[in-house]
């Protein structure tokens, strides 16, 4: 992130840099804070956000400008549980609109399993040991009570042998 | 924030009374330490027409050196630093000069330029240059790492990257070396006065009570550099708290 930049010209930057007028700007940063029920001030600088609203600024920076392909590296590890389900559930209808290609980076397998067509799990030293693809074919969206079917389970179980053995 | 202003006037007048005190107990004798009353009065009432001239003699050496040293450093150090093969080209030299006291190279600006206005203005421009360049250098450098990444994810051309990434990042180093140099320059202004003389500034002014021993008026003129100094700098330092507001992230 842009220090000396308001937030929510960190997050417009990617439009800026295109030279799209500032009306446009504003509308599609109004919609983007509307869908991801933002609640913390744009006006402010990132560096009085806190970690987990930092991150979020870093992701809206992401999404802003439709990318047919966004690489996620654990997007939402500042975040606490409550908002991290939030999070999860507004990328998955983010992505059903647009049906674009995110790679996403997570040590969470719950979140994962949710979320994810295919799942590609490393070892340590992939080259050496391996990696396991993985589909996960079950239709969007998933809720929580997902976690609790069979068919969770058995991905779940699939992976984690993998990960054990 | 109290407690700050408290000691702000507190020590100030610590220091004074222990001056008054060793001179009116002449602790030293008092040709040597002339009270500060007598000082303070001389200030008051001889500033203006004794001392303006000189004061203004050396704003003018001290601010032009370095206005326009600082110019040229920014702008050499945003080349030097934005390239790292020019950077490793020069390393050596940088800390060469850098280590060396600015001031020797006098003798040979008044070799070259003469004495009077011409070898000093260029000394206190050389000195300024010199280490706001070293600080954008750094700042340059230092701001590569992961903005530079940034700037490259984002697609951004070279002068996109330059306005919205190069030079912001590297903001708090240049005002840092500029604060630095604010006071340095003025060390060297009013040093290369008193080494050469040829021009009516405060340091060659300093100098000349000295040899006809008018000591009141060569602690006036202390003071009044002390002044300088310290007021310039207090100025720097509230402009770039306000303008580097992002300082630290």
């Amino acid at each position: 992130m842009l220090p000396w930049l308001k937030t929510s010209n960190n997050i417009l930057l990617p439009l800026e840099l295109k030279g799209i007028s500032k009306e446009e700007k504003e509308i599609k940063l109004s919609e983007l804070a509307k869908r991801f029920r933002i609640n913390f001030p744009f006006d402010s600088f990132p560096y009085q956000l806190s970690g987990g609203q930092q991150q979020m600024v870093s992701l809206l920076r992401a999404l802003i400008d439709d990318n047919q392909l966004l690489l996620l590296d654990e997007p939402f590890s500042s975040l606490d549980y409550k908002l991290k389900d939030q999070a999860v559930a507004i990328l998955v209808n983010y992505w059903l609109e647009r049906k674009n290609t995110i790679v996403f980076v997570t040590h969470n397998l719950e979140d994962a399993i949710l979320m994810g067509t295919r799942i590609i799990t490393f070892k340590k030293r992939p080259l050496d040991n391996g990696f396991l693809s993985c589909d996960v074919p079950f239709t969007y969206p998933r809720q929580k009570s997902f976690l609790n079917s069979a068919e969770f389970r058995q991905v779940h179980s699939t992976i984690l042998n993998f990960l054990i053995n | 924030m109290k407690v700050k202003i408290f000691y702000y006037i507190l020590t100030p007048i610590c220091f004074l009374l222990i001056w008054f005190l060793i001179s009116e107990l002449s602790l030293v004798p008092q040709v040597l330490v002339p009270s500060p009353i007598k000082v303070f009065s001389y200030l008051f009432s001889n500033f203006y027409p004794l001392l303006i001239k000189p004061t203004i003699f050396t704003i003018q050496l001290w601010l032009l050196g370095f206005i326009v040293g600082a110019i040229i450093g920014i702008a050499i150090g945003l080349i030097i630093g934005y390239s790292n093969k020019i950077y490793n080209f020069f390393e050596v030299l940088i800390d060469f000069f850098r280590s060396l006291p600015s001031i020797v190279l006098l003798p040979i600006a008044v070799i070259f330029l003469g004495i009077g206005y011409a070898p000093k203005i260029f000394i206190v421009v050389f000195s300024t240059a010199l280490y706001v360049m070293i600080n954008t250098i750094y700042g340059v450098k230092y701001g590569k790492t992961s903005k530079i990444l940034l700037a490259r994810v984002l697609k951004m051309t070279p002068s996109q990257e330059f306005k919205k990434v190069i030079l912001p990042s590297s903001l708090p180093n240049i005002f840092a070396g500029l604060r630095i140099t604010i006071s340095l320059s003025l060390v060297v202004a009013v040093a290369s006065e008193m080494i050469v003389s040829g021009t009516a500034g405060l340091g060659q002014k300093i100098l000349d009570d000295m040899v006809v021993y008018n000591l009141t008026e060569m602690y006036s003129i202390i003071l009044i550099i002390g002044l300088l100094g310290y007021f310039s700098n207090k100025i720097f330092s509230i402009v770039e708290n306000r303008l580097i507001h992002w300082k630290g992230y």
